[in-house]
């Protein structure tokens, strides 16, 4: 079955109270893709809260949001960012590596792989949503903190929130109890940086 | 749909192979020509994969798993959903494992030393000649009547069905470990307590207040996953959890109280909290008076000392938090549990410490219920379960003093738990004289305390150890310091009869088997020892009389019964997971003994005895008239006070009454004021020695700072990155004890300053600062060296994009703390004190 042939509207849910900043996901999802050292669909930030001897570790599994109206699609030069079933996805047939998607994401979740010069990032893992199989990430999040689910189930989760980073943001993937604090280890027109993974960046920036 | 061709070019090298008799230098600098071929990922072929069920082995914690394969490579793994412990999930360290298998930096011949040991000189021999001399050389031990002097020497070895059957068939029991790097002051403290020989199995899905001391189970990995992921459905149902680290571990920062106390004081917390709970009168009384084998009274006497103020003054802590904590722990048995782990037990006073807290469970009834303190639902891997293929060496009768040191009376008394710490000292000091040295899923150098100087010292000189043998899957720290190399099998690639404590408490194994074939001259160590004790040839090749692992493993499985009309090992190549049909073992104490178990028994002082060859053997006890299976102890009772414990420390000239007291060491109470504690700790993506050469793993964790405190940090001067340099002292009690502040060593490290760790503490990972093993444990771009020991893949990942390589601004590799940190075993039980490194630090130029 060709997913353009199923109905269904997908949508990510993650609920950040249960997440316990394993990493397994992002580990999965590169694994899942062959992607090169320095690059992520998902990562899992960190950040610490408060002054000793109150203090509070948080986490956020970040990625694509899926956007409605999204800014990368808009941006794309060959038309080659499409929008389907909840799914902003790259045609890698037509990218031609140009990066002008990069510059206009607000959180870094796209990225050009360097080597087979195409642009990536979370697709739901389509290719398994499409045999009826969970995505990497959520197959192996050992606190079932990422969920697919389709749109009609979304009022289980009125709690839920788009991660924003700028005011026109329109995130299809919800966050549950995300800080927002944590956008400032994400710079619109960048990549996710590694650097995230470096412990002098956990603390929160005054 | 489109058509995903997101294809990510590799590069294979095309390389001649190393000629039979071909020399190279793994410090050589040529490189590979490499030729592009394009490789399939995971994503562009899930459809048509091939799904095969085994057991992950990145971690001790063995996970159910299935390798996802598509011509003869495997692309990916997930969870085996049909793993009680796990239920289909995997951790990261998982998903990174998956490329060792085609590591460029793979070893893939044998290789015999030529230059001098530790040279990186190696020639290429046959897998058959490697066999051969090895086995020359045990022969030529076991005929000079000291067969004791080949030694075998593993870690993480989970084919003890086949090493130990291959050192009792030669006759030596010198069989040695790293339990005592691990977690052995823990599991001796369970063994005195409740008599169990696995790790206890919180009943977390159930539990609802986690009162941890010093256990990083959300991280590290020592069963940590399974009980992770009942953590979270409980603390999603509201349970607490108070977490007292001196470091703010993902654990710690993820519970709902963080208390760091001084490194040590773990005991006294634990005895203050039993103090307000029999203070306050919230016991369990019927089970203080049924169960535990001193009386209410007797109880409130061995505590009246331990306050919450004798606990606030060691610890540092606030007395009100500890009577409250104490207090709302007692208010939710049965469904609580205290557990520990390397933060309590890890000192010198850990056997105490983790008593103190295993007895919190006792004292307020949460032994073996439902949420609380579990235990005893394993099922065992031995002959029991999975005979043994016949016919069987006899055991060793005798014993050295390499692996079972007198002066450690405890470190051997239930379990072979071995004083791993002494071993390379003991060798250098010719104790006990070595002739042939096996190594196997170890890195001494790497892990072991002073082992980048102690333990190397020892390897490198063959006047100590004439021959050393090493079994190893990349070109290890361990390896360097070889005369000869065998390529091992990864754990993709062999057989493994696995389990572990079973988090439902109802008895499971697991199979792996091989999902790919083994490459090149690879082989399992288990098949290599099969080969080399049928070349020994006389007595003891009666005992190899099979042709592989898989053999003796199908034979070990032929009892099991059948199952959907499958053999039992037919089933476990088609599942890879048996569970036994049985009840969750819930007060596994309180089980009946049956007629059958109690025939010619007889019942002295309420315990049941039976007499097995000449001896008693206590089985059980009366409890009102009924004969049950009580706990494993001598007393068949969970032992506040140990008989046990009193005899062994009189054996070796220590005062003590059996009481699980509490003493600060001698290090740690006379700290001076501008001293510091050292400490040491793992991550959630790596393990201790195996997982730096794991691409995925390395990108998220390669450099290890020193964690200083905040407040510290401005006394000194220290600012985030600023060099430090750190100086550490001997132990004023114990091993090479020193009152004149003894520098083991120095060393210079970067600078992390958080609030998340205590102020007199400071913390450095392991697992990092590698010498060997390739590009990415070393954190260097660039091309393969030209070694043909080497697989012949190589990935552009590695030439370019190693991004924390220091030559392109990054942090690099990392530091190995071992060198500072102090051989340092505890009295009775020989573990570790990894926790207690007293330090002074000063802030140096960059
Ligand atoms: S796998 Fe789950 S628990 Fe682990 S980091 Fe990802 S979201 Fe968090
Ligand atoms: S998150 Fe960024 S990459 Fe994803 S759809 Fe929105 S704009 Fe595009
Ligand atoms: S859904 Fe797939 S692509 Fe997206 S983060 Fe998860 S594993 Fe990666
Ligand atoms: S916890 Fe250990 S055994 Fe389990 S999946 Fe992770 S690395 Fe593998």
């Amino acid at each position: 079955m060709k997913m353009s042939d199923i109905a269904k509207q997908y949508r990510m849910v993650i609920d950040v109270e249960r997440c316990i900043g394993c990493h397994a996901c992002e580990v999965a999802c590169k694994q899942e893709f062959e992607a090169p050292l320095g690059f992520f669909r998902t990562m899992t930030l960190y950040m610490d809260t408060g002054n000793y001897p109150k203090v509070k570790r948080e986490f956020l599994p970040i990625m694509c949001r899926q956007c409605e109206d999204a800014a990368c699609l808009h941006a794309c030069t060959q038309k080659a960012i499409v929008d389907r079933n909840g799914i902003v996805m790259v045609d890698s047939e037509r990218c031609n590596g140009c990066g002008e998607c990069i510059k206009a994401c607000s959180i870094g979740a796209i990225y050009v792989n360097p080597i087979s010069r195409i642009a990536e990032k979370c697709n739901l893992c389509a290719h398994r949503l499409e045999i009826g199989m969970k995505p990497a990430c959520e197959e192996t999040c050992v606190s079932d903190a990422i969920q697919i689910i389709e749109e009609k189930e979304l009022k289980r989760f009125a709690n839920a929130k788009g991660f924003k980073n700028a005011a026109t943001d329109k995130p299809r993937t919800l966050h549950i109890n995300a800080n927002g604090i944590m956008a400032q280890k994400l710079r619109k027109g960048h990549p996710f940086s590694p650097m995230n993974y470096e412990i002098f960046t956990w603390a929160v920036r005054s | 749909m489109m058509n995903r061709r997101e294809f990510v070019k590799t590069t294979a090298v095309s390389m001649a192979a190393l000629k039979i008799g071909g020399m190279i230098s793994l410090s050589s600098d040529t490189y590979a020509s490499a030729a592009v071929r394009e490789r399939i990922s995971l994503a562009d072929t899930i459809e048509s994969i091939e799904q095969i069920p085994t057991v992950c082995l990145n971690c001790s914690t063995v996970c159910g798993m299935i390798a996802l394969v598509k011509e003869g490579l495997v692309l990916g793994v997930t969870g085996n959903p049909l793993d009680p412990n796990t239920n289909g999930k995997l951790c990261a360290k998982a998903h990174g494992g998956v490329s060792a298998i085609n590591y460029p930096e793979r070893l893939l011949y044998p290789l015999k030393r030529v230059g001098k040991r530790g040279d990186g000189l190696w020639q290429r021999i046959t897998m058959d000649e490697a066999h051969q001399m090895v086995a020359d050389r045990i022969k030529q031990t076991i005929e000079s009547g000291y067969p004791e002097r080949v030694v075998f020497h593993a870690g993480r070895n989970r084919i003890d069905d086949i090493t130990n059957r291959f050192m009792d068939a030669i006759g030596s029991p010198v069989v040695l470990n790293h339990r005592a790097l691990c977690s052995s002051n823990k599991r001796a403290a369970n063994y005195i307590s409740i008599g169990d020989t696995d790790w206890e199995t919180v009943d977390a899905e159930y539990c609802s207040y986690f009162l941890n001391f010093g256990a990083n189970f959300l991280e590290a990995h020592q069963g940590g996953f399974p009980m992770a992921r009942r953590f979270v459905k409980a603390k999603a149902n509201g349970a607490k959890m108070v977490t007292f680290d001196t470091r703010l571990s993902n654990t710690a920062g993820k519970s709902d109280e963080w208390l760091a106390p001084f490194p040590s004081s773990e005991g006294a917390i634990a005895l203050a909290m039993a103090h307000t709970i029999m203070d306050k009168g919230v016991y369990d009384e019927a089970f203080i008076r049924e169960w535990c084998n001193v009386s209410v009274e007797e109880l409130k006497l061995f505590l009246a000392p331990y306050t919450p103020k004798f606990a606030a003054e060691a610890s540092g802590l606030d007395a009100n938090d500890i009577e409250r904590i104490a207090l709302e722990f007692a208010s939710h048995a049965p469904a609580c549990a205290a557990f520990t782990n390397r933060g309590s037990q890890a000192h010198q006073n850990g056997l105490n410490n983790d008593r103190a807290v295993i007895m919190l469970n006792a004292i307020v009834g949460s032994i073996g219920r439902k949420g609380g303190y579990a235990f005893g639902g394993s099922k065992s891997l031995g002959n029991a379960s999975f005979p043994m293929v016949q016919p069987i060496p006899p055991k060793v009768k005798f014993s050295t003093d390499l692996e079972d040191p007198k002066e450690y009376p405890l470190a051997n008394k239930w379990q072979k738990m071995k004083v791993s710490e002494l071993v390379f000292e003991k060798i250098k000091n010719k104790t006990q004289p070595v002739e042939v040295y096996m190594s196997y899923t170890i890195s001494a150098p790497q892990t072991w305390p002073e082992g980048p100087t102690v333990a190397v010292s020892a390897l490198k000189d063959e006047s100590v150890i004439p021959f050393h043998v090493c079994s190893d899957v990349v070109y290890s720290e361990m390896a360097h310091y070889a005369d000869l190399i065998l390529p091992d099998a990864t754990y993709f690639e062999r057989h493994t009869i696995e389990g572990r404590n079973a988090n439902e408490l109802i008895p499971y194994f697991v199979l792996r088997q091989p999902v790919v074939a083994l490459t090149h001259d690879c082989l399992n160590f288990g098949d290599s020892l099969i080969r080399i004790g049928q070349k020994i040839g006389g007595k003891v090749s009666q005992y190899f009389a099979f042709d592989s692992y898989e053999v003796f493993i199908k034979g070990r499985l032929s009892s099991l019964p059948e199952r959907e009309g499958l053999s039992g090992w037919e089933y476990m190549k088609k599942y890879g997971v048996w569970v036994d049909d049985k009840a969750k073992n819930y007060e596994p104490y309180r089980k009946k003994l049956s007629l059958q178990e109690l025939e010619n028994s007889f019942v002295e002082n309420e315990i049941i005895y039976l007499l097995k060859n000449g001896k008693k053997e206590a089985i059980g006890r009366m409890v009102n008239g009924t004969a049950l299976r009580g706990f494993k102890t001598p007393s068949r009772k969970f032992e506040i006070y140990s008989g046990d414990v009193q005899d062994a420390a009189r054996k070796i000239g220590l005062e003590d009454d059996g009481f699980p007291h509490f003493v600060m060491p001698k290090s740690l109470k006379e700290i001076a004021s501008d001293e510091l504690v050292l400490t040491t700790f793992k991550w959630n993506v790596h393990t201790q020695a195996r997982t730096a050469p794991q691409k995925y793993l390395s990108e998220i964790v390669h450099d290890n700072p020193v964690w200083i405190n905040t407040q510290t940090a401005r006394k000194y001067g220290i600012k985030n990155g600023d060099m430090v340099e750190i100086t550490t002292y001997r132990p004023q009690s114990g091993f090479k004890a020193s009152d004149k502040k003894m520098v083991v060593g120095r060393m210079s490290v970067h600078a992390f300053v958080t609030q998340g760790i205590h102020p007199r503490v400071i913390a450095i990972s392991n697992s990092l600062g590698m010498n060997f093993g390739g590009r990415i444990p070393r954190a260097k771009n660039g091309k393969k060296q030209n070694i043909p020991a080497f697989s012949t893949e190589d990935h552009d990942d590695f030439k370019r994009y190693v991004w924390w390589d220091k030559r392109l601004g990054g942090a690099g590799n990392g530091v190995n703390p071992n060198s500072i940190i102090p051989i340092n075993p505890s009295p009775l039980v020989g573990m570790q004190a990894w926790n207690d490194t007293v330090c002074s630090i000063r802030k140096i130029k960059a």
